[in-house]
């Protein structure tokens, strides 16, 4: 059997995850210029299966309100626009991540807790270099692996083959997956985000996130560092051991795109990010339990 | 009867213990943290740490932090539940596993990324300070892996990330 083309692997992606109507509904004007919180809440607030979904996630730890919010016109009053939207992609994310990915080694439940883990890591980078936006990184970082979802229904026959080369030629597994397949990932998962008509900057995060340093040339400071924090946020994740795959620890830290957004990473810095990092723990277990469907708890 | 088995998951920088045959402590994926596990045949009692980085000298500790977080902290821990629960260092057998590496073929990161290679030697030392030997150690390579320590027999079901299962 001839291997798959990427052409073939992207056609066969549906133009969005099965999602339900109302996120279906949401996901199409999400990104839209002239969408307003308000529009967004409407659409929410008809739909009582997805406005429980962000309900629960805004009273969960990872938000941290001191009172509940009942209602999603008080979510938006509170949370603004950037955070409604950041929470909008969860719910997307935990429908169409929520899936076993048997090409890496991925039982029902790990990529999503690895993207959710990552997203939380993400955020909290950001927070620590004063970032403008910092639900921007924490939707980077929960979409940046969806490539992994199509592909993983393909690598399978080809996965030991990669697995071998990464030690032989003592190169990255993305970089592995290239040379075996003719393209990775990444690619794949860049690909698909075009066909969901994700923002650009999404697009070039699930391109890039293992590489920050390859971004084209033209790309600017502030995507940079976006790429770069996801990137960190990722290996973080690996080091710790959220979900990840048979892939694992496959990875070089890109320390020379970390030096170009201002971080060295020493061994005093890594060490304790990562003593700060394994204290969100918690508050990413009550954001996974709270996206629980009836069914599963 | 068959035993009704307890699957307790042990986080990162966790620290757990049970007398309970009926105990199970799971971890799902090992990265560059060391599970440190220690049980007596005898009672039974069965100890496990969930240990990420090899001491708290570098970072500024907190009191309400992870007990299990740090290996030099971790260790004295984990030996004073153990005692405090009968267990006995004569009848115990002490195994550890992960530890497991990033890649630095691009000369990324260096020494500074060898942080699961560091909790093992930290874990060993710490442990031989206080008159345990490690009897059992799987660490090291490039993939994460889960285990299970099953308290009704001791056992330590290892598996590699993708890969299959075998005892320790």
């Amino acid at each position: 059997m001839p291997k798959p083309t990427l052409e073939d692997i992207v056609k066969g992606v549906q133009k969005l995850p099965q999602l339900p109507a109302a996120a279906l509904r949401v996901s199409n004007i999400i990104d839209k210029p002239d969408t307003s919180a308000d529009m967004l809440a409407e659409i929410i607030r008809l739909d009582a299966s997805l406005t429980g979904q962000i309900l629960k996630l805004c009273n969960s730890a990872a938000y941290g309100f001191t009172r509940k919010i009942s209602t999603v016109k008080e979510a938006v009053a509170i949370l603004g626009y950037g955070t409604l939207k950041s929470m909008v992609y969860t719910v997307i994310a935990k429908f169409a991540l929520d899936k076993p990915v048997e090409g890496y080694g991925l039982k029902h439940g790990d990529l999503w807790i690895n993207s959710v883990t990552c997203a939380v890591y993400a955020k909290h980078l950001a927070k620590r270099i004063k970032h403008p936006n910092p639900e921007l990184p924490y939707t980077a970082a929960l979409l940046r692996d969806i490539g992994m979802l199509v592909l993983g229904e393909h690598v399978g026959p080809y996965y030991h083959e990669i697995e071998k080369l990464t030690l032989k030629e003592k190169i990255d597994f993305v970089q592995a997956e290239g040379h075996v397949l003719g393209f990775n990932h990444c690619i794949v998962g860049a690909r698909v985000a075009e066909k969901w008509n994700l923002p650009l900057v999404l697009v070039n995060t699930i391109k890039h996130h293992h590489a920050p340093s390859r971004l084209p040339g033209h790309s600017t400071p502030a995507e940079l560092q976006i790429v770069t924090l996801v990137h960190l946020a990722d290996m973080m994740t690996r080091m710790v051991g959220y979900g990840s795959g048979s892939d694992g620890l496959m990875y070089s830290l890109d320390v020379k795109a970390l030096q170009k957004i201002g971080i060295e990473a020493n061994h005093a810095y890594v060490e304790s990010l990562i003593a700060e990092l394994v204290e969100l723990g918690p508050i990413i277990r009550d954001l996974v339990d709270s996206m629980k469907s009836a069914g599963e708890e | 009867m068959p035993v009704q088995q307890q699957i307790e998951t042990v986080e990162p920088g966790e620290i757990r213990i049970s007398s309970s045959p009926e105990t199970i402590f799971a971890i799902p994926n090992l990265g560059t943290g060391v599970a440190l596990a220690i049980y007596d045949n005898t009672l039974p009692v069965g100890a496990i740490a969930h240990i990420v980085l090899p001491e708290s000298t570098l970072t500024n500790t907190h009191a309400d932090e992870l007990p299990g977080k740090y290996a030099n902290l971790a260790i004295p821990a984990l030996l004073e539940k153990f005692t405090e629960a009968g267990g006995q260092k004569r009848n115990s057998v002490v195994r550890i596993v992960g530890g497991a590496q990033l890649f630095n073929f691009g000369g990324g990161g260096g020494n500074i990324l060898n942080i699961g290679a560091r909790n093992a030697t930290a874990i060993r030392a710490g442990m031989s300070k206080h008159g345990f030997v490690i009897q059992k150690a799987d660490t090291g390579g490039n993939k994460g892996k889960s285990l299970q320590f099953i308290l009704s027999t001791g056992q330590l079901i290892v598996c590699p990330i993708g890969g299959h299962e075998y005892p320790l």
